[in-house]
């Protein structure tokens, strides 16, 4: 079922509040939304496979579906030398870790806004892929999220359904 | 000052053990998970502090909190995590858990947290 449109708003609030959080406490970064937008339907973009890091986690509870994290290969990189000075040009282990690490705290700061859900979420798995490689079901309307700290980009795409009646 | 830090992400040690080194505190000893920190914990002879992850593979931080204190040890113990759950939260504090850091976090926070645990970190 889709989401309620209060559950909608929340969730962007909720999506937002985490990410801008997380750059500020970890990084002393500021990240700002550009755009939020609903995924586009079409698959065709899924044929090239984009140089990037993508870290996916599941939503199960009143709210049902994953919250993906997706950094090009740059964002990732310069992620893993913000948070612990790591320096790589390629998204090797030490990146991966960084990048899931990112992606529990954003999506345990989502998870923690909207308590009322009664959420558990799941480990973090990566896929090196990026965000116009995911593809959906079609009774699910994801969100996509984008942001800009620096000269990096970050997405997040958030594809949730609701079980409760609106 | 002894710390034993638990998380099974090595960048989430990382992290905090670098917070400590700022606070001049060094003698760090890592677990991945609560299996490996009570194996170093021993009969935790010198230790002054466990900062540990709740939810981790093996063996969790409820767990090893459990295990800490059904020994007897009264060190002060702060668990680092997303997990803020009032029923969890209060599960936690019935096992022993002194305090509570909720991720993310900074460096103020971080101090503040240990000030709180450790009140002799402040004098030192």
């Amino acid at each position: 079922m889709s989401l309620c449109i209060d559950t909608r708003t929340t969730l962007v609030d909720a999506v937002n509040a985490s990410v801008i959080d997380v750059f500020k406490m970890m990084v002393n970064e500021e990240i700002v939304v550009i755009a939020k937008s609903d995924v586009p339907r079409s698959v065709a973009n899924s044929k090239l496979v984009e140089n990037a890091l993508t870290i996916s986690m599941g939503f199960s509870g009143e709210l049902t579906g994953s919250c993906c994290i997706c950094l090009p290969q740059n964002t990732a990189t310069r992620w893993a030398t913000l948070l612990i000075g790591h320096q790589s040009d390629d998204i090797d282990q030490t990146v991966i870790d960084a990048a899931s690490e990112l992606a529990n705290i954003i999506v345990g700061g989502v998870k923690r806004r909207l308590c009322d859900f009664d959420l558990t979420m799941s480990l973090p798995s990566a896929i090196r892929a990026g965000e116009r490689n995911l593809v959906f079901a079609s009774n699910i309307s994801p969100i996509l999220f984008r942001y800009m700290f620096g000269d990096h980009e970050l997405s997040v795409v958030v594809a949730l359904s609701q079980s409760s009646v609106c | 000052m002894k710390v034993l830090l638990v998380d099974d992400s090595g960048v989430m040690r990382t992290i905090i053990a670098r917070g400590l080194r700022s606070l001049f505190i060094d003698d760090v000893v890592e677990a991945a998970d609560g299996v490996e920190a009570l194996a170093k914990f021993g009969d935790g002879e010198g230790f002054d502090l466990i900062l540990t992850d709740w939810n981790m593979p093996n063996m969790n931080g409820l767990e090893l909190v459990q295990s800490i204190r059904g020994a007897g040890h009264k060190l002060p113990i702060m668990m680092v995590t997303t997990e803020t759950e009032k029923s969890q939260v209060l599960k936690a504090i019935q096992a022993g858990v002194n305090d509570y850091l909720v991720k993310p976090f900074d460096q103020e926070m971080l101090q503040m947290k240990l000030n709180r645990v450790l009140p002799s970190l402040q004098s030192a």
